[in-house]
């Protein structure tokens, strides 16, 4: 990440709500921390059609006034110097938290704020938004989220759900590792099988409360994903499928899939869709026999 | 030796489509059809014999864990415990749906071929007992009796009750829950020692994961061959008692 890069990504942060005209301002700062205002102003007027001295002053201001410089002295030398910091601390993260979409990092599945990104989404008029996913083993968070789903398929948002398929061997494995390694609680009780089919038991639930159900899409896959994802429009939560755990017991990494920085947000939304074409669609219909469906699945 | 199991396996299978009532199976009349199917019934509900004495006989615990898992599937339950209709109610549903009534399934006797084929399964079994590859011949005989042949017998018949039942949800067809899902989920599917780790596993595969480990010499070898052989015959000889019927066929 050189100098150039790393003020545009200063510039795109949220934190500092900086205007056009500020941000043309900032570019124009070298990385030697010698410019004068003087030598400021001309690089600037080089670069951009020419303005006034005063114009500049008040530009820098407010620039000053974002990035809360308060000192006593000249401004234009403490601004470098925060840069200068800025630049050695970016340098040493490569890239900001923020700008790759990670908003915060909680110790487990935070149930109540994936609810209310939910009902965000069913509340958005904007169509780009209207997508709920889950990927998931089996999600044991389901049947907090029934009425969720129900209504989001009354204001017409689709839902996608994976989980593994329950006579997978990747299943089995996961199963496995968990029994082993996994604290007795969990272990003792854990039956992958059972657990997903309680989910598309919950699923055939809300089917059959709904009428416009071909709006939730289910997919089983027989591969071993490594991350959790629940998302809600531009909300994302991602964990780790650990081996002394279930996904919602461990932190919970949230992001925004909107960041300037797209690289974990593009990886995730890319790998969950290449995810979603191998696995095979199913649909716990109430009016038929899915069990029989589901034993066989992959094998024909 | 896997190579032999599987050259041994498939001209079996291959001889077992060549049953002359299978190749002739269009010209029987369909409620001879239903008479076929009526007796094949009686094997499927010795199925639950065969495999409770497996369960107890064999001392390996991930093979019982598996066999118990393959049976505890004849008798599915929701997440709530509530039973669900069983496998052998599933049967009986499609033959009502092809036409038997309730009195022809419930009233007909087995034949004295039926009886002695079902007793005979159970009695080789018994015999394996204290053999040295015991567990190999079990397990290849349970493999062979109950898994691959009944896919085998079903891919065969289906041609004539895929005239009557459907494998999807359609408007002119009701649709199979019996005869079609144990074709699929039965079938031997792959050759021993080709299960992939994706995908699914069908029956025969579960078993045939531990057959595999099992043969580990020649006496496990040919405890294994023979008991698919009279598997084989023991079928074979089922199907043998209704070719009569062919002669009494309208073509």
């Amino acid at each position: 990440m050189d100098w150039k890069n790393f003020l545009e990504a200063l510039c795109k942060s949220k934190d500092y709500q900086l205007t056009a005209h500020e941000v043309e301002v900032l570019m124009c700062l070298d990385e030697t921390q010698r410019q004068t205002k003087k030598d400021l102003l001309e690089t600037y007027n080089r670069s951009y059609p020419a303005i006034e001295d005063e114009a500049f002053t008040q530009r820098l201001k407010n620039i000053y006034k974002k990035f809360e410089i308060t000192g006593r002295g000249y401004k234009l030398p403490q601004l470098q110097k925060l840069l200068a910091e800025k630049y050695l601390q970016y340098q040493n993260k490569d890239i900001f938290f923020s700008e790759v979409g990670l908003s915060y990092i909680y110790t487990s599945f935070p149930k109540d704020r994936f609810g209310q990104e939910i009902d965000n989404v069913i509340r958005t008029n904007n169509p780009a938004m209207k997508q709920v996913d889950i990927l998931q083993t089996f999600a044991p968070n389901l049947n907090d989220y029934t009425e969720h789903f129900i209504q989001c398929i009354q204001h017409n948002i689709q839902v996608r759900i994976l989980l593994a398929w329950p006579y997978s061997e990747a299943a089995k494995l996961r199963e496995c590792v968990l029994k082993r390694y996994a604290d007795r609680s969990l272990s003792d009780e854990i039956n992958i099988c059972d657990f997903v089919i309680a989910n598309l038991e919950t699923l055939e639930k809300i089917i059959g409360a709904s009428s416009n159900s071909h709006l939730i899409d289910v997919r089983l896959y027989d591969t071993l994903p490594s991350l959790a994802i629940y998302r809600a429009g531009d909300y994302l939560l991602a964990a780790p499928f650990l081996h002394g755990s279930l996904a919602i017991h461990t932190f919970q990494l949230e992001l925004r899939l909107n960041a300037s920085n797209q690289f974990i947000a593009q990886t995730l939304r890319k790998d969950f869709e290449l995810m979603w074409q191998v696995a095979r669609s199913f649909y716990p219909d109430p009016g038929r026999n899915w069990r029989n469906d589901l034993k066989i699945l992959f094998t024909n | 030796m896997i190579k032999t199991i599987n050259q041994f396996e498939r001209s079996l299978i291959a001889q077992f489509k060549l049953h002359p009532l299978f190749v002739q199976l269009d010209a029987i009349t369909w409620p001879h059809l239903l008479e076929i199917l009526i007796q094949r019934r009686f094997l499927s509900l010795s199925v639950v014999n065969i495999y409770e004495f497996a369960i107890d006989a064999v001392a390996d615990q991930q093979i019982k864990q598996t066999i118990r898992g393959i049976l505890n599937e004849e008798f599915p339950r929701n997440t709530k415990g509530v039973p669900l209709p069983s496998h052998r109610e599933l049967l009986f549903q499609d033959l009502l749906n092809l036409g038997a009534t309730s009195e022809m399934i419930l009233a007909t006797p087995e034949t004295l071929i039926t009886q002695k084929v079902r007793n005979e399964s159970y009695s080789l079994m018994v015999k394996y007992l204290g053999t040295e590859s015991f567990q190999t011949a079990l397990l290849a005989f349970l493999r062979f009796w109950a898994e691959v042949l009944v896919s085998v017998e079903y891919s065969c018949l289906w041609l004539r009750i895929s005239e009557r039942l459907s494998n999807e949800q359609s408007s002119h067809k009701i649709r199979s829950e019996f005869y079609y899902f144990h074709m699929i989920h039965d079938s031997r599917n792959s050759d021993v020692g080709q299960e992939s780790l994706l995908g699914g596993l069908t029956h025969a595969q579960e078993l045939a994961i531990h057959l595999h480990k099992l043969i580990a010499s020649e006496a496990a070898l040919h405890s294994c061959l023979e008991a698919e052989q009279k598997a084989f015959e023991l079928k074979y000889r089922f199907y043998d008692q209704f070719t009569h019927l062919l002669d009494q066929s309208t073509y």
